[in-house]
């Protein structure tokens, strides 16, 4: 151990790296094939939603392998889901540790927040190189647009994820809830229609979604000939992603203490 | 140094009301000294234990230290079932910053004093609970601090191993400090050198030992009726995540799920 006090960043880094590696290992060292179910998830969808779509192959889609159009929509929103719970969870799972002084729920957030970006990032990678390399049509026109729009959904997903933690303190049932509405906001992000194929008189409604903006402009970035609605705004998203930020850490500065005590 | 500036701590009961634990209190601590800290049930002390370990947060006031102060001793704080022994050594080697090499010597440490092994490398949810006890009071021990926190000396283990166990820990109170709750009066006489007596709120300070162990008993002879404020016997607890109720290092509690044996 060292000497000298550690500065308070240097506490936070290496706690946030500890529990970093400690839910990887939690994580995947339980199952032999551990790893292997992190691409089962989104693949199932993918293959799921391609059989659908087999049967309805008349829509038009600019041209774009139906299966690569759902990764770019499906592995983004399960990244975005992924952090959202487990930030939620973040203080339920680790709370044995905060007996160590160095642990706060915050270290367990922002680790929790890396490991499953880190991870969402690396199946769509992943995904989309095997995808390449089979032969289907991947372009990626604009990869610092993919990059900015992964980066908003981990931010937001760490700020909605914060606050959900508060509410859930406070209000326990509240987090059955919240994990059933990710079910509803699949079918409302554009996941795997186009937004033009939305009849004009609900179009408005649906524009209320933040999320389906950022789906909606990730395959503008990947696909060359991808119709963007001019409807669709980077501004909206990015704006929202702000607010939650604030509002978690707003939340989670005034709760701090109230999080500990179960 | 560890001072009690103005420290007001309660907990709401379910009925919404507020217990008080303390109310503004001032206390420092004595320097370089074991100190013993007794009261009845209900008293605060492990409050006061988690407040000082920085577990806990009070609701005004504040402790100062410029001490490095342990986790509480024995605490399967870190020790999370589907990590094996030596992750949970890692894990712990890295949240206080140990190098490389640190780290190494605190792994061989802990598996020479816990003596469990080949289970030093199978996940902790496999092990009895006396193995966990030995992991626990291992990683504890592995580390330098210049006070240690113990809710009970937690008496546990077969008798080689509690001989051990407490050669290792008077080894460690010669070279730093003990902040002890306890009820085993005997213990606190053995290890500590001054006493402070919790009762309603207040901290008093014995410089002698039998003196504030007397003062103790006298007060614990009282009924609880005889406090000045009514404090039902059925209150609740202040919540206490790890469940450390009974002797440290002791119950399936303690060390959280229950072990399998």
């Amino acid at each position: 151990m060292t000497a000298q006090a550690r500065k308070p960043w240097e506490i936070q880094k290496a706690v946030v790296f500890a529990l970093f590696l400690r839910e990887l290992k939690t994580r995947f060292g339980a199952y032999r094939f551990g790893y292997f179910w992190l691409l089962l998830e989104p693949m199932a969808h993918v293959i799921l939603l391609s059989l659908l779509f087999y049967f309805f192959r008349d829509r038009a889609l600019f041209g774009i392998d139906y299966p690569v159009f759902i990764v770019t929509g499906v592995v983004p929103f399960l990244m975005f889901k992924n952090i959202t719970l487990r930030v939620m969870d973040g203080v339920d799972a680790n709370r044995r540790l905060f007996s160590f002084r160095q642990i706060k729920p915050m270290d367990a957030f922002l680790a929790r927040a890396m490991l499953d970006a880190f991870l969402g990032v690396t199946v769509y990678a992943l995904i989309l190189g095997g995808m390449a390399w089979i032969g289907l049509d991947v372009p990626f026109r604009d990869p610092f647009t993919v990059v900015f729009l992964i980066a908003l959904l981990i931010l937001a997903g760490l700020g909605l994820g914060m606050i959900f933690a508060v509410i859930g303190r406070f209000l326990p049932e509240s987090k059955s809830l919240i994990r059933l509405a990710f079910l509803p906001l699949y079918f409302l992000s554009g996941i795997f229609f186009p937004v033009v194929i939305v009849p004009r008189e609900y179009m408005p409604y649906l524009l209320w979604n933040p999320l389906l903006h950022v789906i909606e402009l990730m395959r503008g970035a990947v696909f060359d000939s991808y119709h963007v609605l001019p409807e669709i705004d980077l501004l909206f998203p990015a704006m929202t992603t702000l607010v939650l930020l604030y509002l978690g850490l707003a939340w989670y500065r005034a709760r701090r203490f109230a999080l500990l005590t179960s | 140094m560890i001072e009690l500036q103005d420290l007001t701590k309660s907990y709401r009961l379910t009925s919404g009301e507020r217990r008080y634990i303390f109310r503004r209190l001032n206390f420092r601590f004595p320097e370089g000294v074991n100190v013993g800290v007794i009261g009845p049930n209900g008293a605060g002390k492990s409050t006061l234990l988690r407040l000082i370990g920085g577990i806990d947060h009070p609701d005004r006031g504040r402790v100062v230290t410029d001490q490095r102060i342990s986790w509480p001793v024995g605490l399967s704080g870190g020790l999370q079932g589907s990590l094996t022994g030596r992750d949970s050594v890692k894990f712990v080697c890295r949240i206080h910053g140990a190098s490389h090499e640190e780290m190494l010597e605190k792994i061989g440490f802990v598996r020479d004093f816990a003596e469990i092994g080949e289970y030093f490398d199978q996940p902790i949810r496999t092990y009895s609970s006396g193995m966990r006890v030995r992991l626990n009071f291992g990683l504890s021990w592995a580390f330098d601090f210049d006070y240690y926190l113990m809710d009970e000396v937690g008496a546990v283990g077969d008798a080689r191993f509690r001989q051990k166990s407490r050669q290792l820990m008077e080894e460690r109170i010669s070279r730093s400090n003990v902040i002890l709750v306890s009820h085993a009066m005997s213990e606190v006489a053995r290890l500590c050198s001054v006493v402070v007596l919790l009762n309603d709120g207040q901290a008093t300070l014995f410089r002698d030992v039998g003196e504030g162990i007397r003062a103790y008993e006298e007060m614990g002879a009282m009924p609880q009726q005889n406090r000045s404020r009514p404090r039902a016997g059925d209150g609740p607890k202040p919540p206490v995540p790890t469940g450390k109720r009974g002797p440290a290092g002791a119950g399936p509690g303690l060390l959280g799920g229950a072990p399998r044996q």
